[in-house]
């Protein structure tokens, strides 16, 4: 009985513990034969599920560890295989990898030629060692860096077209850039250490006018300067900017600008002046009839020509901005040079009209309208500036593909300055006689631009007190003149 | 009384002419502003009206150059101009002149202008 309890007691403890402790022993016969592979798993309620639950953990680290180095053992074979380290009969290699903030920059390899072993002590050193390395290495990547973006920002400030100025706290020149010392004269390394001021010396003639910065050469210059302090990162003034511009372009347009403003106003203000005038006193003041008469003459000459000079900027802004549009057609200038003159002949006294034109003239491509303005204006000119009278001839040749037109007078004619200037917008003549005429000084612009909207050329010679000669071009056509007599 | 008109447009002085005309006075002109300078100073006028903008000289000159000569300095200078910005007239002023009209301006204002100052000499006559 006994016997049998025992037996019985023996195959129990068999099936509790026997079994799963066979497995447990295959399992980490497993681990120490290398096989990090396969799980352990005992599904057993007691101890010995317990050792099985520890020995998978470990099972699990010891992987990890093993798949880490083999990673490591990797990269060293690469580096060595990379470096004259392989030259070296090593036959100890320790490898520390230089971490900064998670990001890998690198290895550290030490080898030995004998077989080493690192204690405890040296493998912390060994990290620690890392660790500086990369912090510096770190550093150095960002100097680098750093030194990059400065080279960058000081291509920039060298090739900007605007010059610049550097300051340090004080005003004191640090740094001026090429486009700067083009403007002010001066050399960066002259100027470098001066104060700002002797730099860049700013003339203003009146208070909040323009300013000039006077160059190291006493020259002018109209600039536009914008300034700012420069702060480090805890906000202190560490210096300050200041961009200069060149503005003579813009400074010139302005005045180009306000000089036209100011002519177109004059020249309205003038004739509304006279109307004005001689209208208040007419209704006013008693005068004897014939000053009565003379004074609405007055203000009737003075609409017509406020009405011209209102005609001929329009004229003259139709043309600027391209509105104003030819219409060309076949011409026979004979007949226009006739039909134009005999205003003119009917109300010259002093003026003797004379034309001189060939048998047979070939046909012109031009606008009629505008033909007609060309030559009137000329003719009209010629009247004007020969108070004495005389003679004033048409005349018309061929010249190859062209034709030419000349108007010649025998009156004030004009000095070589004069001529210069002469079929620029609101240019007169500085002279009573020009003045008595009353033009709108935009005649010969319009003129001008009319004859070479035709494709043709407009010139003038002229000799004072002996008579002027103004001569153009028009392109000839081969097409027939439709239902001419010619 | 003697007066002057300088401007270089021919019909602005006979509307200073008709203006005044009747009146006694003895109207001289200048189409220039050198000519106006030499009529000043050759005819010694009790007033002088100046256009701004005129050939040669201009009227701002004209005005200094007779302030500074202490023999034509009490004449009574008057510009007349076409000029209306207020810089104009600030310069017209800053050149010495005694007052300023404007273009268009009114013939029977300046007939008023021109007798107060008539009344003003034979005061300090």
């Amino acid at each position: 009985m006994m016997l049998a309890a025992l037996v019985l007691l023996a195959v129990w403890l068999r099936r509790a513990v026997g079994a799963p402790a066979d497995a447990l022993r295959s399992a980490s016969g497993r681990l120490a034969g290398g096989d990090l592979e396969t799980p352990v798993t005992l599904s057993v309620d007691n101890e010995l599920g317990a050792v099985a639950s520890d020995l998978e953990t470990m099972r699990r680290r010891l992987a990890g560890r093993m798949e880490a180095l083999e990673r490591l053992r990797h990269l060293s074979a690469q580096v060595v295989g990379a470096t004259s380290l392989q030259r070296l009969t090593e036959v100890a290699l320790a490898l520390v990898p230089l971490l900064s903030r998670g990001r890998f920059l690198g290895l550290l390899a030490l080898c030995w030629t004998e077989r080493h072993q690192l204690d405890r002590e040296q493998e912390a050193l060994l990290g620690l060692a890392g660790n500086q390395i990369a912090g510096a290495l770190e550093a150095a990547l960002r100097l680098e860096e750093a030194e990059r973006a400065a080279g960058e920002a000081r291509a920039v400030f060298y090739a900007i077209a605007d010059g610049v100025l550097l300051t340090d706290p004080f005003g004191r020149v640090t740094a001026m850039n090429r486009a700067l010392e083009a403007l002010t004269g001066w050399t960066e390394t002259d100027a470098r250490g001066r104060p700002y001021a002797e730099v860049l010396p700013i003339a203003t003639d009146q208070v909040g006018g323009p300013a000039d910065l006077v160059s190291r050469y006493g020259r002018r210059v109209p600039v536009a300067v914008s300034s700012a302090p420069i702060f480090d990162a805890r906000g202190r003034v560490v210096g300050g900017v200041d961009v200069i511009r060149d503005v003579s372009r813009e400074r010139e347009i302005d005045e180009v600008k306000s000089a036209l403003i100011s002519t177109v106003s004059h020249e309205l203000r003038t004739p509304l002046t006279l109307i004005h005038g001689f209208a208040e006193l007419l209704v006013l003041r008693d005068m004897p009839v014939e000053r009565q008469r003379s004074s609405a003459v007055e203000i009737l000459d003075a609409s017509r020509r406020l009405a011209r000079l209102i005609d001929d900027l329009l004229s003259v802004s139709r043309m600027e901005s391209g509105r104003l549009v030819l219409d060309p057609r076949p011409l026979d200038l004979a007949s226009v040079v006739e039909r134009i003159l005999s205003p003119f002949r009917a109300m010259a006294a002093k003026h003797t009209l004379r034309t001189k034109l060939p048998g047979s003239l070939p046909v012109v491509w031009g606008d009629p309208d505008k033909v007609e303005q060309i030559l009137t204006n000329l003719v009209g000119n010629a009247i004007k500036y020969s108070p004495g009278g005389g003679e004033v001839l048409v005349t018309v040749d061929q010249d190859g593909d062209t034709v030419q037109v000349s108007v010649r007078d025998q009156g004030i004619g004009m000095s070589p300055r004069d001529m210069g200037q002469l079929f620029e917008k609101f240019y007169r003549v500085d002279r009573e006689e020009v003045r008595r005429t009353g033009g709108t000084g935009l005649g010969l612009y319009i003129t001008k631009r009319l004859v070479e909207m035709h494709g043709g050329r407009l010139w003038a010679e002229s000799w004072p007190g002996v008579g002027s000669v103004f001569r153009f071009t028009l392109p000839t056509t081969s097409d027939e003149l439709a239902g001419s007599g010619r | 009384m003697k007066l002057l008109i300088a401007d270089d447009e021919p019909a602005v002085r006979a509307l200073v002419h008709v203006t005044l005309e009747g009146d006694d006075y003895e109207i001289l002109e200048a189409a220039d502003g050198v000519e106006a300078l030499e009529v000043a100073r050759g005819e010694a006028p009790r007033l002088v009206l100046l256009d701004i903008m005129m050939p040669r000289l201009d009227g701002l000159e004209v005005c200094r150059q007779l302030k500074a000569d202490p023999d034509t300095s009490d004449i009574v200078v008057v510009m007349l101009t076409a000029q209306a910005q207020e810089r104009d007239r600030d310069q017209g002023l800053a050149a010495g002149a005694d007052d300023y009209f404007t273009k268009p301006f009114s013939p029977l204002a300046l007939l008023n202008m021109v007798e107060r100052v008539r009344h003003n000499q034979s005061g300090a006559d």
